[in-house]
């Protein structure tokens, strides 16, 4: 046997004993990722082989949960991919105002920098007290930053371009406040947001959804799970709802393509069609 | 001087002017092209399904051979109007944050397979030192890497392809490639396959710039990528370099600047190099040929024989508005295959004129067309009463978008159609023209909101009938079916809200029923409405799409017998679910469609149902309220949330013993341990199962 199969073997046996043990899965991720971020990880560590990382796995849930912050990248920023915001604001808000009242869920949240860039964009176009955001994630250190909505100070030049790229109507600095040399998002913004841990992989529909971001999770997720997920997406979505997902992922060609229409390419925005 | 300056403004303002040309006949050049390659590809396809049979093995090849090279043909008309995009400075660039990983992760996504069906092994890495992120335009980086990584594996046979994300070597030229300051990321994709021979080295990213021809075809994939490549690298502020030796295989190496966005910003300003463009080169010749195809194509063809003649009342037709004859004829003999007989028209006037005088059952529309075009077509059938009801389905060159079903068209296929989305378009027009004629009430007071509504609905099919006042809203319902009322809640003699209660009241059979108002409301309202209606509304800039969405879905509905919401269920109450009848349950979730499932289920069996939204209402309610039985908590809620709420009111005395039973979405072992410390007596995974919930609710009632 080869040492590429033996190694194969070694990352089965991680996986399935840290869903064992912590109930996080793992196992249907994108292979070829999850090697990848195992290897990094047992150089960054100094450990020897992957049977050794297992092991100490099992017996460390801290040893675990930087593992699992290392298998799931969670870059983000406030208004990633400005266009798409854009769009949203020309295309998805006028159609979200014909709700009496609206449900946005972040699925996939990370630090929360998205939750609070569409709560601006809402807040700015009038829709906001008619909204309910539901933003979740499975990493509860990622969501408590998300709750505090407190970011590094040097990131928000960049964050100011990507606003005005956004079609901001205000002054970005209308948003935060500075403080220490940090800057913390302006609390009313979070008045209608829910902020709770759910695990894309093992949990299921919680509520009807009129739009759901879930953007740049997918593409760490192999072909069979990212389709369990975008049922759940589509099972969530209301007739009409939209759904927005990263810049490289797509609904082309997997089980829910026929059921969207596509609202902008780029953007990635697509519509769930009216069907009884 | 003066002089001077403004003759160089003047033939600066002629070399722009002549790159916009260029762009646009390339552009123009790229639809000719698509139209004669649609049919090509169609007709090749056919051949190849071999559907009759009669077709040798080799026949069934050839014919395969012939669809894939149209295939290739399609890609380099598309690669030559991105090529020549960028070199007018027409691409926009897109910078934000791409994360390393991110790429990466892309890249072997996206070719693992393609890799392992080739049998070679693909290891995509990131080395620790490698900058973690750079502010750059992610599309336009992988479509450069999946470029590379692309040709890596077709040139290779055995052994394997290496994609590396790293800093850049201390050998690093940036002077010889022509790159400006700053950090940069670099990507290096090496492959073990044919190699490259020194001299070539050179020419590989020169479009048409190849000493001998068979170069492209060698090492440039299907020959203008690696030209693309360069350019984008450049814009990027980047560059691109080779190593290889013949035998040994090839390293390509892109480099990438860790901000792009000098260059990006500013992407008109030629790169710093001087490169010989290939659209200077080359464009003379074939320039002057295309002026002469463009002026032929604007000519009115021909009109395919069709079936004119030979109709006969009763029989169901289609009619194809299309310009190319070849295309018309494949339309033509499809028609016949799904038993409709078959007009044609070359022109947009004739399309018209034949729509008026023999009212098909469906037309197939193309938007480029000599004379009048495919939009004003559509547009003036939409307007004749006559013709607006016949379903209309698009097929261009043009990009599909909505815009087209907004203009009225049941469906847009996007030229080259392949022959499954002919059959699905077909199929549609089948389907749409077989649907009998629906009747809609819209009751609303103000007479010009009412025609507009009725204008935005009606049509064709959908016959509508309007009311102004509560009163002539009932007796219309009295005297007729309708399939879906549109209602307006300010109504001069009757609220809204009072004309539904009135219209049950009376044991009338209701449609379903879209509320359509300008008038906000609060949660409270909203819940309290949807009880009875289907959908509710509210008028705004985009209102009118939804409400056509929201209408046609009630009338289609109708179609599939979805069974009436009156449609009683009749069950036989077993004994252990009659000690059910009379108790009271509170439902606290803010997911409409939840409560009303369940609410639904619980009244079946005689039980009252009260319901919250939240956490807060519920504590409220169980205050004002204190004959509850048991309540279902949901988990995730607004305000206050399911754990929250349990704790409170395990804190209040007199409701210690109260069945909590909650309703959750988390699957793991630990979530289900929280709900049962926050005080549930016990928990159910959403989405909730009806025989489960039944049983659980009887427990704990038993008690
Ligand atoms: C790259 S971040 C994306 C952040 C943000 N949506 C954006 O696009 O900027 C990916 C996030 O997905 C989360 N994630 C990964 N697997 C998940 C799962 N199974 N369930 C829920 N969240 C998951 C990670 O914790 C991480 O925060």
């Amino acid at each position: 046997m080869q040492a590429g199969q033996i190694e194969q073997i070694e990352i089965d046996l991680l996986l399935e004993a840290v869903y064992r043990r912590y109930g996080y899965d793992f196992r249907s991720y994108a292979r070829a990722s999850i090697e990848r971020r195992v290897r990094q990880f047992l150089s960054r560590q100094g450990l020897g082989s992957i049977m050794e990382l297992t092991d100490q796995v099992l017996h460390d849930p801290k040893l675990f949960s930087s593992l699992a912050r290392y298998f799931s990248i969670a870059v983000t920023e406030l208004f990633r991919d400005p266009w798409a915001y854009r769009v949203l604001r020309e295309k998805v808000v006028p159609v979200l105002q014909t709700w009496p009242h609206f449900k946005v869920w972040h699925a996939g949240c990370s630090s929360g920098e998205e939750v609070y860039s569409l709560a601006i964009l809402l807040r700015e176009e009038e829709v906001y007290h008619r909204s309910t955001i539901y933003a979740t994630d499975f990493n509860d250190s990622v969501l408590q930053q998300a709750r505090e909505g407190i970011y590094e100070i040097d990131r928000l030049k960049d964050a100011t371009r990507n606003y005005q790229g956004a079609g901001g109507k205000a002054s970005f600095s209308d948003y935060y406040h500075a403080r220490y040399g940090a800057a913390v998002m302006d609390g009313s913004l979070r008045e209608r947001i829910v902020f709770s841990n759910h695990n894309l992989v093992t949990d299921t529909v919680f509520s009807e959804m009129h739009l759901i971001f879930c953007r740049n999770v997918l593409i760490y997720f192999d072909r069979g799970l990212q389709n369990r997920v975008l049922k759940l997406f589509d099972e969530s979505l209301v007739n009409g709802g939209f759904l927005c997902l990263g810049s490289k992922e797509d609904i082309q060609f997997t089980e829910v393509a026929d059921r969207y229409e596509v609202v902008d390419r780029q953007a990635r925005i697509f519509k769930k069609k009216a069907r009884p | 001087m003066e002089l001077a300056q403004s003759d160089l403004q003047e033939k600066a303002a002629e070399l722009s002017l002549a790159s916009k040309y260029k762009s646009e006949f390339l552009a123009n050049m790229s639809h000719e092209l698509r139209t004669p390659l649609n049919s090509l590809l169609l007709l090749a396809q056919a051949l190849a399904e071999n559907k009759e049979g009669n077709l040798s093995q080799e026949q069934v090849e050839f014919s395969q051979i012939i669809h894939a090279s149209g295939s290739d043909l399609l890609n380099l008309i598309n690669e030559i109007l991105d090529l020549a995009k960028i070199e007018a400075g027409r691409i926009d660039l897109r910078p934000a944050k791409v994360a390393t990983e991110e790429l990466a992760q892309g890249i072997s996504g996206f070719f693992e397979h393609m890799a392992n069906q080739k049998g070679l092994e693909l290891k995509v890495s990131v080395d620790p030192e490698a900058p973690t992120e750079l502010f750059s335009d992610r599309q336009r980086i992988e479509q450069i890497l999946k470029n590379l990584v692309a040709n890596a594996i077709k040139f290779t046979d055995e052994g394997g392809v290496e994609v590396i994300f790293h800093p850049p070597r201390e050998d690093m030229n940036k002077t010889k490639l022509g790159m400006g300051d700053g950090d940069f990321l670099a990507v290096s994709v090496s492959d073990t396959g044919i190699g490259i021979d020194p001299h070539e080295q050179r020419v590989i990213f020169e479009a048409f710039q190849q000493v001998d021809g068979s170069t492209s075809r060698r090492y440039g994939g299907t020959g203008l990528g690696l030209s693309i490549s360069r350019e984008l690298a450049h814009l990027l502020g980047g560059a691109i370099e080779v190593k290889s030796r013949p035998g040994q295989g090839s390293t390509f190496t892109v480099y990438l600047a860790l901000s792009a966005t000098l260059q990006g910003m500013d992407p008109v300003k030629p790169p710093a190099q001087a490169r010989p463009s290939f659209v200077q080169e080359s464009s003379t010749p074939v320039w002057r040929d295309s002026k002469a195809a463009g002026a032929q194509a604007a000519e009115p063809k021909a009109e395919i024989e069709d079936d004119r003649q030979d109709i006969s009342s009763g029989e169901r037709m289609i009619l194809i508005v299309e310009d190319d004859p070849n295309f018309a004829r494949i339309l033509y003999s499809k028609c016949h295959a799904k038993g409709f007989k078959c007009l044609a028209a070359a022109s947009g006037e004739a399309g018209l004129e034949l729509a008026r005088e023999y009212l098909p059952d469906a037309v197939i529309l193309d938007l480029h067309l000599p004379g009048l075009d495919g939009w004003s077509v559509l547009e003036a059938m939409k307007e004749d009463t006559r013709t607006r009801h016949i379903p209309v389905h698009i097929m261009s060159v043009e990009q599909a978008s909505s815009e087209s079903l907004r203009k009225g068209a049941v469906g847009h296929a996007t030229k080259p159609v392949d022959s499954q989305e002919l059959e699905a378009a077909f199929d549609k027009l089948a389907q749409v023209a077989a649907q009998g004629t629906r009747r809609v009430l819209v009751v609303e007071d103000n007479e010009q909101l009412r025609r507009n509504t009725v204008s935005v609905i009606g049509g064709g099919d959908v016959e509508v009938d309007e009311a102004d006042t509560a009163a002539r809203a009932m007796e219309a319902l009295r005297e007729q079916n309708y399939d879906c009322i549109v209602l307006d809640l300010g109504l001069p003699d009757m609220d809204g809200r009072q004309l539904l209660e009135a219209l049950q009241q009376e044991g009338m059979d209701i449609p379903p029923v879209i509320v359509y108002t300008a008038r906000d409301m609060t949660r409270e309202e909203e819940t309290a409405l949807r009880e009875n209606t289907e959908s509710i509304i509210i008028k705004g800039v985009r209102s009118q799409e939804r409400l056509l969405d929201e209408v046609s879905l009630f009338l289609h509905r109708m179609v599939s017998k979805m069974p009436a919401r009156k449609r009683q269920i009749i069950r036989n109450l077993h004994d252990s679910e009659a000690m059910l009848a009379g108790k009271k349950v509170m439902v606290v979730d803010d997911d409409m469609r939840t409560t009303f499932a369940v609410a639904a289920l619980l009244s079946e069996l005689g039980m009252e149902v009260i319901k919250a939204n939240n956490g807060q209402k519920a504590l409220q309610l169980l205050e004002d309220d204190p004959g509850v039985d048991l309540v279902l908590m949901d988990i995730m809620m607004p305000v206050m949330d399911g754990y929250q709420a349990m704790e409170k009111i395990r804190a209040q005395e007199r409701l210690v013993d109260l069945p909590i039973i909650a309703l959750t979405a988390k699957a793991m072992p630990v979530d289900r341990e929280k709900c049962l410390q926050a005080g549930a007596n016990d928990y159910l995974p959403k989405p909730v199962d009806r025989d489960k919930l039944i049983s659980m609710i009887r427990v704990w009632l038993y008690r």
